[in-house]
């Protein structure tokens, strides 16, 4: 039972790095002033996506 | 789009390389975590309540004559004023790819967003180290931001905070040798000495930890 324990416990720090890494997604900025802002500091356009559903 | 152009791999780095706004009315597409982080099921970064409230918002200021043809995608200049490029109906992911390595390069150097989120993280760690006595981390974490990015041109706001924290810090441990002479003066050799070894210890990689070195080699025996 202790081994089981410590094993689960060695299995959960291994998944660890594996949840702290960013999705690999498209990251949409939370409000326009903030997009305006972080394009401002990093020199990059701005990508506005239009959508609706179905 | 949403389901076929953005969960495109090259459409993924390519965005990246720009800051992604998104705007949607519907308020139903529930959440899902990503990795520890919760956001709209359907969009990584953001909620419904926030792509709802951006839809009017950029609709009005891009389709003033109130027709929207859904999906339209903009590219715009950094400051979100200039229209750089506009697709209205679906844009496919190659197609948006070009889009986005058109108005990168029209828009000059920049700095990519994994490369933007390393440097505001250890800023962000370097001011929390600082704040906290943590000197040495809050150093570690500026050196980091400067060796990495130091020669990317784009980057130097970034490098200049981080080169400014080091700066300050330098600064606080020379006013903290001086306040060792002071102290030395007066005849408190231990505690002149006890700052000194404090200052030369934590602030390792500044001019102000050789300085107290120095100092502390200079300090008479205290009787």
């Amino acid at each position: 039972m202790k081994k089981l324990t410590l094993a689960t416990a060695a299995l959960a720090l291994l998944a660890l790095p594996a949840l702290a890494k960013p999705p690999v997604e498209v990251k949409w900025a939370k409000s326009w002033d903030e997009a305006v802002k972080e394009a401002k500091a990093r020199n990059v356009p701005i990508m506005l996506g239009l959508h609706k559903d179905g | 789009m949403t389901s076929s152009v953005y969960p495109n791999k090259d459409v993924i780095a390519a965005s990246k390389q720009v800051v992604n706004i998104f705007c949607n009315k519907e308020d139903s597409h529930g959440t899902k975590k990503y990795g520890t982080e919760e956001w709209c099921a359907d969009n990584y970064g953001l909620k419904c309540e926030d792509h709802v409230k951006n839809h009017p918002e950029k609709s009005n200021k891009h389709f003033p004559k109130g027709t929207i043809p859904n999906p339209t995608t903009i590219l715009l200049t950094p400051d979100g004023e200039t229209e750089m490029w506009r697709k209205t109906g679906k844009a496919e992911g190659k197609e948006l790819c070009d889009a986005i390595k058109e108005a990168v390069k029209k828009t000059g150097a920049g700095i990519g967003r994994d490369e933007y989120k390393f440097m505001t993280e250890k800023l962000a760690k370097a001011e929390e180290a600082f704040g906290g006595n943590k000197v040495k981390d809050g150093i570690a974490a500026c050196n980091d931001v400067i060796k990495t990015f130091g020669k990317m041109p784009a980057a130097k706001p970034m490098i200049e905070k981080a080169e400014k924290k080091l700066d300050t810090a330098n600064e606080y441990g020379r006013e903290q040798i001086a306040k060792s002479k002071e102290l030395s003066t007066g005849g408190d050799i231990e505690g002149a000495k006890a700052i000194l070894k404090e200052i030369y210890a934590n602030y390792k990689g500044l001019d102000c930890s050789k300085e107290a070195e120095k100092e502390m080699a200079a300090l008479p025996k205290a009787k």
